[in-house]
């Protein structure tokens, strides 16, 4: 019986390794991530890390002037993020990108057919297009988004009860430059909100996402197409 | 949009204008003077149930007045255009680096009154949908049916100091910057070049980097040495799909590329950019593309905010049944470009033919094609192809090649002499 109880212990920790060693494989950390989207693909790029991190993005040029010099000038870069989302559509062409994260991140990427996720939009159904958590320090910060559509449906949420608001340039250039406070402008302004926001894009003028928090706060956003986003181009 | 407050609106949208000195003081007079200033009695006799009226002269319009006279042969159409002359836009980048001549270029809208359309050039500050009107600074003009192809606005007042210095300024996106950018390329004695660009959208996604490229060659071929930077709002160079094409011409060229570097401001007597990070890009030339946007008459009117609302496939609006919207103002999936504007002017055409109960056949789908310059002997393609409801059919690409180039020449010309004849 206790032979049979020991065995039936070594089994159990045998699978649980075996699971463990599987899930590291498929969420291990790396450093750099090179994906490749075959034509009439999108691939999209699902970054996560436990601590904020940041991560610069690049086409083969880019990329090769990194290898050479580990200059990242020229890449696009993303800050203090634990959580981002990244498409890369292949309509015309064979499409590569690399991801550098220098602190390492967990990778998952997922594609889907350009004509199909165009007819799902058409049919009616909303679709992930953008999205990231990122930690915001204490006082006033911001991120901005951007190639926005009339219509995208747009999620805030914050970590903690903390004002958010959604800017145009010239409003947010008043705050930056100190001609408006915080306060003045979130009375005045129509995209508001406490902890959360949600809201469909006006236009398709860019966005810049403001909070104002005492510890700093993490905020997480997601933006999703639909029908009336695809009429206006996406 | 009520009538008293269109009445506001057109009195802000002209006041101040050169019109108000050709209207000879109907500005100066108190507003309690009359019940409605002069300028909005009715220009023309009432309509006779067939009159077209088109604001806007650019590509889509005159390709709406050409379609419309052939397919509506006793329809009344009046294209109403604020400058004299049409000047072909794909030509402006040409024009900028000494490739073509300025007068190759521009067109008389005479043959168009040949046709038989009514060409008036006036501005227009005003639609009154509900009551048919349409307000010029000449006059009210009454309509049966619509076509608004205003195209798009720069907006320069986002970019702080530029409405306030145009000069700090010049870029291809309108005539008069193009003519002094020309001058200034020729001037320039060598130093940091810098072509800055908005955010997407924006009227011909590649221009920014087509300008970059041939800049670049330019000074290359005269000896001038200069440093040639992109500084993209974006984060990719655009229309995304060519991304990565762009950045291959740019590595090959050395050509500085700066995504995620929106300006918010030109500083002028510093010879300096700045972003909306803080972040300051000195130049020796620049040329800055401001954010595009709609013309504010579209929303206005009623007609969409900020672009035109209207059907992809009929390009009706979708408020008003006999307004039709195309091209850069209008609400739609296809790409801004003098291409698309061209057959969606001629697809709205037959649409509104058919509204006025002509026997019309439906038009073929929208497609694009368009041939962006690497340099001035290589062009990249891009063709894309779209259903009937404005959903992406097909999309093909191609590196910069000589035969494009060629290819390009006779794609302007052969829409040239499509809306003029020559």
């Amino acid at each position: 019986m206790n032979k049979l109880l020991t065995l039936f212990t070594v089994l159990i920790i045998f699978l649980l390794t075996c699971s463990r060693a599987i899930a590291d494989n498929q969420n291990s950390i790396e450093y750099e991530k090179k994906v490749f989207v075959e034509r009439e693909k999108v691939a999209f790029v699902e970054i996560t890390s436990d601590k904020p991190i940041d991560i610069f993005i690049m086409y083969t040029p880019q990329y090769n002037s990194y290898c050479k010099s580990g200059s990242t000038e020229g890449a696009f870069d993303v800050k203090s993020i634990t959580w981002y989302i990244y498409p890369i559509p292949a309509m015309f062409d064979d499409q590569t990108v690399f991801f550098i994260a220098k602190d390492g991140a967990r990778f998952n990427i997922t594609y889907e057919n350009v004509k199909d996720r165009i007819d799902r939009l058409f049919k009616g159904e909303a679709l992930l297009r953008s999205g990231a958590s990122a930690f915001f320090k204490k006082g006033i910060d911001s991120i901005r988004l951007t190639q926005n559509l009339p219509e995208l449906q747009i999620e805030i949420e914050a970590s903690e009860d903390i004002p958010i608001m959604a800017l145009k340039v010239m409003d947010y250039m008043a705050l930056t430059r100190g001609l408006k406070s915080f306060e003045e402008i979130y009375n005045n302004t129509v995209l508001k909100g406490k902890k959360s926001l949600s809201f469909r894009a006006p236009d398709f003028d860019d966005l810049y996402i403001v909070v104002k928090s005492e510890k700093g706060v993490n905020i997480k956003y997601k933006t999703w197409a639909n029908r009336e986003a695809a009429n206006s181009g996406c | 949009m009520k009538r008293r407050d269109a009445l506001k609106v057109i009195g802000g949208t002209f006041a101040g204008l050169t019109v108000a000195d050709r209207l000879g003081g109907y500005f100066t007079k108190p507003a309690y003077a009359e019940e409605k200033p002069a300028f909005h009695k009715d220009i023309l006799s009432a309509p006779g149930g067939k009159r077209v009226v088109i604001i806007g002269g650019g590509f889509s319009g005159v390709s709406f007045a050409n379609t419309l006279r052939e397919l509506a042969p006793d329809a009344e159409i009046i294209l109403l255009e604020k400058n004299p002359f049409f000047v072909s836009g794909p030509s402006h980048i040409d024009y900028s680096v000494g490739m073509k001549k300025l007068e190759d270029a521009v067109r008389s809208y005479y043959p168009l009154r040949e046709k038989g359309v009514k060409v008036i050039k006036t501005e227009v500050g005003g639609i009154l949908p509900e009551d048919n009107k349409v307000m010029t600074s000449k006059g009210n003009i009454t309509y049966n049916y619509l076509l608004v192809s205003t195209g798009i606005r720069l907006a320069d007042e986002e970019i702080l100091q530029l409405s306030e210095h145009p000069a700090y300024n010049a870029h291809s996106w309108e005539l008069e910057g193009t003519i002094e950018l020309r001058r200034r390329v020729e001037s320039f004695k060598g130093g940091k070049v810098v072509v800055s660009v908005p955010s997407a959208p924006f009227k011909c996604p590649p221009g920014p980097y087509e300008t970059a490229c041939l800049l670049d060659e330019f000074f290359k071929k005269k000896g001038v040495s200069a440093e040639v930077v992109v500084a993209d709002a974006n984060d990719k160079p655009q229309p995304p799909p060519l991304a990565q094409k762009w950045l291959t011409v740019f590595e090959k060229k050395g050509i500085k590329y700066m995504p995620n570097n929106k300006v918010v401001e030109v500083d002028g007597a510093n010879n300096q950019l700045v972003t909306d990070k803080g972040e300051k890009i000195k130049y020796d030339l620049v040329t800055l593309i401001p954010p595009n946007k709609a013309s504010t008459l579209i929303k206005e009117s009623g007609l969409g905010d900020p672009f035109a609302d209207v059907d992809p496939t009929t390009f009706k609006s979708k408020k008003f049944g006999n307004i039709f919207g195309t091209g850069d103002c209008a609400k739609t999936p296809y790409t801004k470009s003098a291409y698309t504007a061209f057959y969606e002017g001629k697809n709205a055409a037959h649409y509104a033919a058919i509204g006025m109960g002509y026997s019309v056949k439906e038009p073929v789908p929208i497609h694009n094609i368009c041939y962006p310059y690497a340099s001035s002997t290589e062009s990249l393609l891009i063709r894309v192809d779209w259903e009937k409801d404005g959903k992406m059919l097909k999309a093909t690409a191609d590196d910069p090649k000589t035969d494009y180039r060629d290819s390009r020449a006779a794609w302007e010309s052969t829409l040239l002499k499509s809306l003029f004849g020559a």
